[in-house]
């Protein structure tokens, strides 16, 4: 077969491989679309490519660490809770791939494919119309173009198949979904969902749902997925599929199809814009390794490179129809980005349940979905924060002396006391002040211009991590913990692995970028389904939010093809 | 030279050195491969004998058992600063001067009443200050490397890669382990 365009002509190409890419390419595929997958890092098989799936934490030469030299280096992915000896070769390091902080910005990024879907922390909590009306109702960004009922049964659809693991708990800020067995609560934390619900009006602490099969469907070994087997090493990648992936999941089931072409090493300079058809017809490709330069042709295309890289290839789409990035005509491509503000921790100690413990391991914690601002404004802050909560016991070992006595006191720990520990997860306001932009100068190895990235905590932010740490520290009190502590990071925005926007939804084309379908305005068959999409931010973890727009939208463009329209 | 008469003299040279006795070798290596830090081979053994020295063996294993000296000698060579690596080295280097202005002796020809004493004084902080530094960072390490190794982690503690379970009102159960 020669190198002719037929060759490089598909139904639809998807720039990206990861959380939501994943999916575009398992709908497509599935009806039976000719489904081309770009991923601009290399190529991650399922179990194969896990090198440290199975390795004891002993065979680790040091035990998890990273040299001096390679966090020195690397000071940006380095603060990654999830980067370390075990998980080096699924993260982008600081120097390989550089970007303008305008402002401190954490860019924590996974070039390969499956992308940061082997990262992340699988919490899986769907948005309410408490979210989807935020914007409307408090009067920042523009109203979402949908609302729940667009997306309820893409999120039903997207969750059987992921595979969820979740408790119904009747919150209407936090709809339930189609649970597998929730992991259980230990006792202080049901404990402490007790003195807070007794206590609180609308507050609720439950099991956080996340993307676990506790109880796999037939679903899920058709996929070759087997049940979770607890080990809470999922970064390594899982040899039994036990959390969803691209790698484990989606990817694996659009190939099973032979409908998709998956090409890694994959860069995308930029998507084609053809001015006489007044559409895109394709895009542009550089080779990772060879640096030669390829052109891929399709009806469709749908752009899932990770949010700010979305961004960062869309403002790169320029023609004199576009000067200024593909659909960019009222110029707010790149603005309204936003992120989740996740500075703050309170621990604590728990003087009860001497005689309890726990065993074996969880993959998830609790979680206290949002209770402020729910139903009415009652702050001085907009919005609000969700938090993780999550009850310990270690082991403690006295390790004063040495010789013999030292020896014994490692060899006979004693349980300490119990530890709790809670982190806030609060909703940013995106402002037309915050910016991802094209470097005017500076190129990486590709020839692309370097994203400046630019976007910080505000007033409302600080305003919500003083009502967090309060509000903690009340239910703490109240459920007689002691020696509470609050521990504000500091941490620059990105850290959080949650950033979003730039490319927003909206109904009026003049104030965003994507229609309710997820199509620019300006150029109705590129889709974005990725965080770049992301109008507000809220405060669920927004993986499953994007799996269930990715879904619905392949949905809506696979019957715009059929009928012509696309 | 033809190539043929080379690759001869090469298998000469090569047999030579094999049949050399490994005493002639005036300072030996450390048996890892290290980058930064200069260690030969008799500073690996005193290392091994002051982890043991830390934690001893018995009906358990002790810190040279599971090679946890090599563990600290990786650590601090990997993951520790100049300055640190520097204050490890001299202090490293200044425990046979207190073996011997205490016993006259070095430190691994001293009998463990000996090198207890000199520990001792360490762990109470006695010493100079570059061999408390030296002290405290060998022992933090030689008690991390021992106890995820695998005779301590795996086979004491049956660290587990694959729990397939939690149960979150386990009652308290205390196994006494034999030292």
């Amino acid at each position: 077969m020669g190198d002719t365009i037929k060759n490089r002509t598909f139904d639809v190409i998807v720039i990206g491989s990861g959380m939501s890419g994943g999916w575009v390419a398992k709908e497509f595929c599935d009806k039976g679309f000719k489904t081309l997958v770009l991923e601009r890092g290399r190529d991650v098989k399922h179990v194969k490519d896990y090198p440290t799936t199975t390795k004891m934490p002993w065979e680790f030469e040091r035990r998890g660490k990273m040299p001096i030299e390679v966090t020195k280096a690397n000071p940006v992915v380095s603060r990654c809770y999830a980067y370390g000896e075990a998980t080096d070769h699924f993260f982008v390091k600081d120097n390989e791939h550089p970007y303008v902080q305008d402002k401190p910005f954490d860019w924590i990024r996974g070039y390969q494919v499956g992308g940061k879907s082997l990262l992340w922390a699988r919490q899986t909590q769907r948005w309410s119309d408490f979210d989807f009306e935020g914007p409307a109702r408090d009067g920042f960004a523009v109203d979402w173009p949908i609302r729940y009922k667009d997306i309820e049964p893409w999120y039903s659809y997207v969750e059987k198949f992921a595979g969820i693991a979740g408790d119904k708990d009747g919150i209407p800020n936090l709809p339930d979904g189609e649970f597998l067995p929730g992991f259980p609560l230990n006792c202080v934390e049901k404990y402490f969902k007790q003195i807070v619900e007794k206590n609180y009006n609308g507050r609720h602490v439950i099991s956080g749902r996340c993307a676990h099969l506790s109880k796999p469907q037939p679903v899920h070994f058709e996929q070759g997925r087997v049940q979770c087997q607890n080990r809470t090493i999922c970064e390594r990648g899982c040899p039994f599929g036990g959390y969803f992936s691209a790698n484990a999941s989606t990817i694996p089931w659009a190939l099973k199809t032979g409908k998709l072409t998956l090409r890694p090493d994959s860069v995308v300079e930029s998507i084609i814009y053809d001015e006489n058809k007044g559409r895109a017809t394709g895009v542009r490709v550089i080779d990772r390794i060879q640096k030669t330069t390829v052109e891929y042709y399709a009806k469709v295309i749908f752009v899932n490179a990770g949010a700010l890289n979305t961004n960062l290839i869309l403002l790169n789409s320029k023609s004199a129809r576009f000067p200024n990035g593909l659909g960019n005509e009222n110029d707010l491509l790149g603005k309204y980005v936003a992120f989740h503000n996740y500075r703050v921790r309170v621990s604590a100690e728990y003087d009860g349940f001497k005689e309890l413990t726990t065993d074996g391991r969880r993959p998830t914690s609790g979680y206290i979905p949002r209770f402020r601002n729910v139903y009415r404004q009652e702050t001085d802050f907009l919005r609000g924060y969700a938090a993780g909560f999550g009850a310990y016991r270690s082991m403690e070992t006295n390790t004063d002396g040495f010789g013999t006595s030292l020896k014994q006191k490692l060899l006979n720990p004693t349980a300490g006391p119990w530890k709790v520990g809670s982190h806030m997860m609060g909703e940013t306001i995106p402002k037309i002040t915050s910016v991802v932009a094209l470097d005017k100068i500076k190129k990486d190895e590709w020839g692309m211009p370097l994203l400046k990235i630019s976007m910080d905590y505000d007033d409302n932010d600080e305003k919500m991590i003083k009502d967090y740490t309060e509000q903690m520290t009340a239910m703490f009190e109240r459920a007689g913990f002691t020696n509470i502590i609050a521990t504000d990071s500091r941490q620059a925005p990105g850290l959080d692995i949650h950033e979003m926007g730039g490319v927003r939804m909206g109904n009026d084309p003049k104030t965003s970028l994507l229609n309710k379908w997820h199509q620019l305005h300006e150029c109705n068959n590129v889709f974005v389904t990725d965080g770049a999409c992301m109008t507000s931010t809220s405060t669920q973890n927004p993986s499953l939010t994007y799996m269930a727009f990715s879904a619905r939208a392949a949905d809506y463009a696979m019957q715009e093809l059929k009928k012509g329209n696309l | 030279m033809q190539r043929r008469t080379a690759v001869k003299y090469l298998f000469v040279v090569a047999a030579g050195s094999a049949v050399l006795p490994s005493c002639l070798h005036k300072t030996d290596k450390a048996s890892i491969v290290l980058k930064h830090l200069d260690i030969n081979g008799q500073q690996e053994k005193l290392l091994a004998e002051i982890a043991e020295t830390i934690i001893p063996s018995g009906s358990a294993p002790g810190a040279r058992d599971t090679y946890a000296h090599l563990f600290v000698l990786r650590m601090v060579d990997d993951c520790y600063d100049q300055q640190n690596q520097k204050s490890f080295l001299a202090g490293l280097n200044s425990i046979d001067d207190i073996a011997s202005q205490k016993f006259a002796t070095s430190f691994i020809k001293c009998n463990s009443q000996q090198r207890n004493e000199i520990v001792n004084e360490l762990e109470t902080k006695k010493g100079s200050g570059e061999a408390v530094d030296f002290y405290t960072m060998m022992k933090t390490l030689t008690i991390q490397g021992y106890l995820s190794s695998k005779p301590v982690l795996g086979d004491i503690f049956k660290y587990e890669l694959v729990p397939a379970r939690y149960n979150g009102f386990f009652p308290v159960k205390t196994s006494i382990h034999q030292v």
